[in-house]
C-alpha cells in the first residue's frame, strides 16, 4: 500500500512516528509492504517510489524546518499528479470557512480514484455528502475516524461495531479545552479569563480560543457525527450553537449547590443538532474532568454506550489514523481472499 | 403579578431567618435564603386536573377464593387503565382476606373515582390508597445581565404558557458580580409542555443577550 501524507505538523508528525513504530507489524499481519511514497508540508515536499524512511523525515523536519525540496511555486495538487499512490493520508489543518487546503486534496485524491483517510474536520463538517457521493462515484474510500474524539473510537465504533443497533442520540464531550476551563473554574474557583489563559499557557488553548470556547471545533464534530451516524445530509452552518465565554464563577456556583456541573456538550439525534453549554449532574459521565473527551450512545438494544477517551495530541489523532489505514488494508485482505 | 422586589435588596437582611419566607403573599412565596432570594409558584392538584397520567398505588384485602382477583382488576381496564403491576401476599391471610398490591395508571381523577365505586359494589377493601402526578421536570440556568424585573417577565412568561404544575426561580442578590446567575426548576404536567418552555427560554435568551444552559432532561 503506497501512501502520501499531506500535512507534516503535529498529526502528520505523529503518523509519521506511528508508522515508524508500527509499520513491519502491520506488514507482517497484511502481508503487505506500507510504503510513504510522498509526504509534503506547507511549503515543501519529498518524494520516493521505494519508499521514505518516516525517521529521517521527522529528523529533517526538525532541523531544517521542512521535509524536503520547497514547493517553489508548485502547488501540491500539481505535485500529487506525478505520485503513484493508493492512500492518501491528509493532516492539514482544519479551516472551517471554506475547509481548503484539505478539501481540494480530499476532493483531487478522490476523483483519481484514491482512498483517503482524514483527520482533517473543516471538508467533511462542510461538504460530508458531496465529498461521500464523490468517493461513491470513483469506487474510492473515505475514512475520517481521527476528525473526532481524537483517539476516542466514536465513528467506527458506532457504524461498525453497533451496526445492528438503532442509535437514538448521542451526548457527547468533544472539545477538551472547554472541558479543562470549566473544571479550573469549579475546583479553583478561577474566573473564566484566568482559567483560560492558564488553558493557552499549557497549551491546550490557541492564542485566538474563539475556535475552542465559541463551540466552533464542537459543532464542527457534531456535524460530522450526524452525517456519517444518523445519516444527516447536513453542514456545520447547520448546528445550534452557543459556547462558554460569558460563564461567571456565580454560574458555577449555583449549578454546584444543585450538585451540577456545567459542560459543554454536542447533541446529536435525527431531530437535534445542538452545542451548547449544559447542567450535568455530578457523577454522570458527562461530568467527566481534565481534557478527557466522552460519547454517550443510547441505543435500542444495548442502552447506553458510553466511550472516553483523550481527544486530541499528537500520537493520540494519529491512533485514529492508523485504526482507518488498518481498516483498509483489512478490507483490501479480505478482497484479495475473495479473488484469490 | 409575581411579588418580585422592584429592585435587588442590597445590603443582604443579616437578620433574615434563612429558609423562612419573608413575604407570603398567597403564591407564589419569596424567600430569601443567604444570599440568594427563591420565588416559588405552585398549583395544587385536585379533579380538576385532567389530561396527564396518575399513577396510583393501591392495597387490596381480597377474600381467598377464586375469581375474586379478576374482580379487583376488571374495572381498572374497563375505565381505561394501566395496570403496572400485581403482587399477590398469599401468606398473610387476615380473617379470611388475603392482601394484593396494585400499581396502576388512569389518565384522570374521574376515571379513579369509577374504578374505586366499581370496587366498593364489588366488596373490594382498599386497605390503603396513593396517587402521584406524573409530570415533567425542566431546569435552566441562566448568566447575564438580570433584573428583578427580567426575572418576573420569565416567570409569567412561563407562567401563561399553561401546563404549568411548578416553577421555582432562584437567584443571587450577590452585590459584587456584575452579571447575575438565576436557576429555573419547574414541572410541567404534560411533556409537550417541556418544549414550549424551552422555545421561549431560548427566544428570551436570544432576545436579551443572555446565556441559557439547558439540564439534561433525564
Amino acid at each position: 500500500m503506497d501512501i502520501v501524507l499531506i500535512g507534516f505538523g503535529t498529526v502528520g508528525q505523529g503518523m509519521a512516528e506511528v508508522l515508524s513504530r508500527k509499520g513491519a507489524t502491520l506488514q507482517s499481519s497484511f502481508r503487505e509492504k506500507l510504503r510513504l511514497v510522498g509526504v509534503f508540508d506547507s511549503s515543501s515536499y519529498e518524494v520516493s517510489k521505494k519508499g521514505l524512511d518516516p525517521r529521517e523525515l521527522l529528523t529533517r523536519k526538525e532541523k531544517l524546518h521542512r521535509v524536503g525540496p520547497k514547493l517553489e511555486g508548485k502547488s501540491v495538487l500539481d505535485a500529487l499528479k506525478d505520485i503513484d499512490y493508493d492512500v492518501m493520508i491528509e493532516a492539514t489543518p482544519t479551516n472551517i470557512e471554506d475547509g481548503q487546503p484539505g478539501l481540494g486534496h480530499i476532493t483531487a485524491a478522490l476523483k483519481a480514484g484514491k482512498d483517503v483517510v482524514t483527520s482533517n474536520k473543516g471538508p467533511l463538517a462542510l461538504k460530508y455528502g458531496e465529498l461521500m457521493r464523490l468517493a461513491e462515484k470513483n469506487d474510492a474510500r473515505l475514512r475520517f475516524e481521527a476528525s473526532v474524539g481524537g483517539a476516542t473510537p466514536i465513528i467506527n465504533v458506532a457504524r461498525e461495531l453497533l451496526m445492528g443497533e438503532k442509535i437514538q442520540s448521542i451526548r457527547a464531550i468533544v472539545n477538551g479545552t472547554c472541558n479543562f476551563i470549566l473544571n479550573r473554574m469549579m475546583d479553583e474557583g478561577l474566573p473564566f479569563d484566568q482559567a483560560l489563559r492558564e488553558a493557552q499557557e499549557m497549551g491546550y488553548a490557541e492564542k485566538d480560543p474563539s475556535y475552542d470556547i465559541d463551540g466552533i471545533d464542537s459543532a464542527a464534530k457534531a456535524a460530522i457525527l450526524a452525517n456519517a451516524i444518523f445519516g444527516r445530509d447536513c453542514s456545520y452552518n447547520d448546528v445550534r450553537r452557543s459556547g462558554i465565554r460569558g460563564i461567571t464563577l456565580e454560574a458555577i456556583s449555583m449549578a454546584a449547590e444543585e450538585k451540577k456541573v456545567i459542560r459543554l456538550v454536542a447533541e446529536i439525534s435525527p431531530s437535534r443538532l445542538e452545542v451548547s453549554p449544559r447542567l450535568v449532574p455530578v457523577g454522570h459521565p458527562l461530568a467527566i474532568g481534565g481534557t478527557l473527551n466522552i460519547f454517550q450512545m443510547m441505543t435500542d438494544l444495548a442502552g447506553e454506550v458510553t466511550v472516553a477517551g483523550r481527544g486530541a495530541g499528537r500520537l493520540e489523532t494519529a491512533s485514529a489514523l492508523l485504526s482507518d489505514l488498518v481498516a483498509l488494508m483489512k478490507e483490501d485482505c479480505v478482497v484479495r481472499r475473495r479473488t484469490v | 403579578m409575581w411579588p418580585f422586589p422592584s429592585e435587588l435588596p442590597q445590603p443582604i437582611q443579616e437578620t433574615a431567618t434563612a429558609g423562612l419566607p419573608l413575604i407570603a403573599l398567597g403564591r407564589p412565596e419569596l424567600y430569601i435564603h443567604a444570599h440568594i432570594v427563591i420565588i416559588r409558584f405552585a398549583r395544587s392538584f385536585g379533579p380538576h386536573y385532567e389530561g396527564n397520567e396518575m399513577r396510583v398505588h393501591a392495597d387490596l384485602r381480597l377474600k381467598d377464593v377464586p375469581g375474586q382477583l379478576v374482580r379487583a382488576l376488571e374495572p381498572i381496564s374497563a375505565n381505561d387503565g394501566n395496570i403496572v403491576g400485581v403482587v399477590h401476599h398469599h401468606e398473610a391471610v387476615t380473617a379470611g382476606r388475603i392482601t394484593v398490591n396494585v400499581t396502576f395508571e388512569v389518565s384522570s381523577q374521574k376515571s379513579l373515582e369509577h374504578i374505586l365505586d366499581e370496587w366498593k359494589k364489588g366488596e373490594v377493601d382498599v386497605a390503603r390508597l396513593s396517587s402521584m402526578l406524573e409530570t415533567f421536570d425542566f431546569e435552566y440556568l441562566l448568566v447575564g445581565e438580570l433584573s428583578p424585573s427580567d426575572l418576573r417577565e420569565i416567570g409569567e412568561g412561563i407562567e401563561s404558557i399553561g401546563d404549568l404544575d411548578s416553577v421555582e426561580i432562584r437567584y443571587s442578590v450577590s452585590p459584587s458580580a456584575d452579571e447575575k446567575a438565576a436557576m429555573i426548576f419547574g414541572k410541567m404536567k404534560q411533556k409537550s409542555g417541556l418544549g414550549r418552555v424551552d422555545d421561549f427560554l431560548r427566544h428570551r435568551a436570544m432576545q436579551s443577550g443572555i446565556i441559557l444552559i439547558s439540564g439534561l432532561g433525564e
